[in-house]
């Protein structure tokens, strides 16, 4: 029981951390690695599902990653009408990144906390995904860093939900989304100029 | 073998015939089009669970489909709105062989009207949020099929769908908490607020309403009025499934008079924008956004009668908006372009498109003698603040729409068109003839919409 309490706060912390590489280092190169960890780390999280679920969670995860590692973009020069204006200085992206995980931890443990059973790796997990996640959205334009950060904030999300819904049903709809939106995200990197910074 | 099966695995085999048969244009248009109005008609009329149907038809079939301890149920409070909602998609796809909107319209549009059926057949009715946000990653490939380019707006749309779905189940384990009777105002504040940014997304009213301008920038305009008209009508629709089943939400007397006050501000807003606009597109879907607040503004009624109303108001929009698409793709199609340079004086060179995309936007303004006048002035009957807002709607959208009107018709430039075909000029004429027909006849319209409430028996009083 403590060792998968253990398991969970290391799986809740890695999926912040590979989160926050992700809004840090805004690379093609590092936000699909980043998506696979925090899969990874979510599948696990999901304790409080039947295991096969869990495990489709994180082959949903796998196809995300490769759907999205095998799109590639059109190579041309973005369009001057897509410019975009996000603050997009590291110092900016590091600070933001401290402050939205440390408060969205600490919410989500006053939120999912009173949930019977819910541990502090799950509270912890589904915070640091839906508050990272919704940072990695609101600095990014791109399908791809979009898709990523919406796939990060969804997989928050499930982690809380997991806990609170029983039906397998509407947790096998929800563990499905993932899988449609990288196809949707891939369908749209492929009628989007690449941007300088998701080409590297 | 199971209604809510046969339906949704007709559209699924018909969006699969439509993609096989792609490179038929007629052909395609012919199975999506009969189609989905042949989907509509068995919705309507298939005799569920040994209950009434269609006549000298002794098949009857189970009306609930269970999978993995849920189900989709097609029963006497859902079946009207599931085949008026494949009757839109008839309509709309009849519409499409004069429209083009480009080669994923049928085949993605089948499965974005199953997805919007599914959530009105999802039962617990919560799990609709989630057919919504298939809908909405569908409907990106209708609205930017692979010769349009995306801009920022698909993702847009697909983000703030997942965060309405978010809201709406949150809002749901709230309200399973709660239960369906009556509870306190207070004890219901979270699931209520929940619910109400749920809504407010899946219904794109602002602040949530960012992916519509731009969509009206970088999509087909036909193709964005059939999202438009399809996706909100799923979502209102789920929205009275959400008052009706709980009695919480429907007798939170101080919720309507809140929601007839954004009603108020999303009309305001609106309005405000659609007469600043410079591109004909952009105006329609502000326009469209005032009209989103005129249902509800009939729905904050709290009575049976204004949630009728919010329905007929639903389905008027179905003719206006999509005489506006008819009209404004034929323009777009033969390189007319949508703002208001290159629509200038537009009116000579190709009429009858012209008239088409004006009496559209007027119907969708709510202008007397079109369809969406007698809904309005069953609103404005009602008095209020919500007659002064409807008034100022109708004004102000239909100055947008005069605005345009004396575009179109100023002085006469040197443009060459390529001619309608008597197909296109049959399609814009009776575009036309309907908007002004349900205009002045509004009861071959409303009665058989409106009995669509009679289903939701906490609604409709019964």
């Amino acid at each position: 029981m403590i060792a998968q309490g253990v398991i969970s706060i290391v799986a809740a912390v890695l999926a912040g951390v590979a989160c926050a590489a992700a809004i840090l280092l805004p690379r093609r190169g590092v936000v699909i690695p980043a998506l696979f960890v925090q899969f990874g780390c979510a599948a696990t999280l999901l304790s409080s599902l039947p295991v096969a679920l869990a495990i489709a969670y994180a082959a949903v995860g796998a196809c995300v990653c490769g759907i999205l590692a095998v799109t590639k973009s059109r190579e041309e020069p973005a369009d001057a009408s897509q410019a975009v204006v996000v603050p997009s200085g590291l110092t900016f992206r590091l600070v933001a990144v401290l402050l939205v995980g440390l408060a969205s931890a600490a919410l989500s443990r006053q939120v999912l906390g009173t949930q019977e059973g819910a541990g502090l790796g799950e509270s912890l997990g589904a915070g640091l995904l839906f508050g990272l996640g919704l940072l990695h959205l609101g600095l990014s334009e791109e399908p791809l860093r979009v898709g990523a950060g919406l796939l990060s904030m969804l997989g928050g999300f499930q982690i809380g939900y997991a806990r609170v819904e029983p039906s397998v049903a509407l947790h096998g709809l929800l563990i499905a989304l993932p899988l449609l939106i990288a196809l949707v995200v891939a369908y749209l990197i492929t009628l989007s100029p690449a941007s300088p910074e998701s080409r590297a | 073998m199971n209604a809510p099966m046969v339906l949704l695995g007709l559209t699924g085999g018909l969006a699969v015939a439509v993609v096989l048969l792609r490179k038929q244009a007629t052909v395609s248009w012919l199975v999506a089009s009969t189609g989905a109005a042949l989907v509509s008609v068995l919705a309507f009329l298939i005799r569920v669970d040994g209950g009434p149907g269609l006549p000298g038809l002794p098949v009857s079939m189970a009306g609930t489909w269970t999978i993995l301890g849920r189900s989709l149920e097609l029963g006497v409070t859902n079946r009207a709105v599931v085949g008026f909602v494949f009757l839109v998609a008839a309509f709309m796809f009849a519409g499409a062989r004069v429209a083009r909107p480009g080669r994923l319209f049928y085949s993605g549009g089948l499965l974005v009207v199953g997805l919007v059926a599914g959530s009105l057949m999802a039962v617990p009715f919560l799990y609709a949020a989630v057919f919504l946000e298939g809908m909405a990653l569908v409907a990106v490939l209708v609205l930017y099929p692979p010769e349009r380019r995306g801009a920022r707006a698909p993702m847009r749309m697909v983000v703030l769908y997942t965060l309405g779905m978010m809201a709406l189940l949150t809002a749901g384990w709230q309200a399973e908490g709660l239960g369906s009777g009556s509870v306190a105002p207070e004890a219901a504040r979270t699931a209520t607020v929940l619910a109400v940014v749920g809504f407010g997304l899946l219904l794109a009213a602002p602040p949530f309403h960012l992916w519509l301008p731009s969509a009206a920038g970088h999509s087909h305009p036909y193709a964005l009025s059939f999202v438009i008209l399809i996706a909100q009508a799923g979502a209102l629709f789920l929205v009275m499934r959400f008052f009706d089943a709980y009695a919480w939400l429907r007798e939170n007397e101080a919720l309507f008079v809140a929601a007839r006050w954004v009603a108020i501000g999303i009309a305001a807003f609106g309005s405000v924008w659609a007469m600043a606009q410079r591109s004909l597109a952009r105006t329609a879907v502000y326009a469209a956004m005032a009209d989103t607040a005129v249902i509800l503004l009939a729905f904050s009624a709290m009575s049976p009668a204004g949630y009728q109303l919010a329905l007929g108001l639903s389905a008027a929009r179905v003719i206006g908006l999509g005489v506006w698409g008819l009209g404004a793709s034929v323009l777009q199609n033969a390189g007319a372009g949508d703002t208001t340079e290159q629509l200038s004086g537009i009116a000579y060179a190709a009429p009858l498109a012209t008239s088409a995309a004006m009496v559209g936007l007027f119907s969708v303004a709510g202008f007397p003698i079109t369809a969406g006048f007698p809904g309005r002035w069953a609103v404005m009957a009602g008095g209020g603040a919500a007659a002064f807002a409807v008034v100022g709607t109708i004004g102000a959208v239909s100055m947008a729409a005069i605005r345009w009107t004396s575009t179109v018709l100023r002085s006469p430039r040197e443009l060459s068109l390529p001619p309608l075909t008597l197909l296109d000029r049959f399609f814009l004429g009776v575009g036309i003839l309907m908007c002004v027909l349900l205009g002045l006849f509004p009861q071959l319209l409303y009665p058989w919409v409106v009995g669509a409430l009679s289903g939701l028996s906490g609604l409709s009083g019964g």
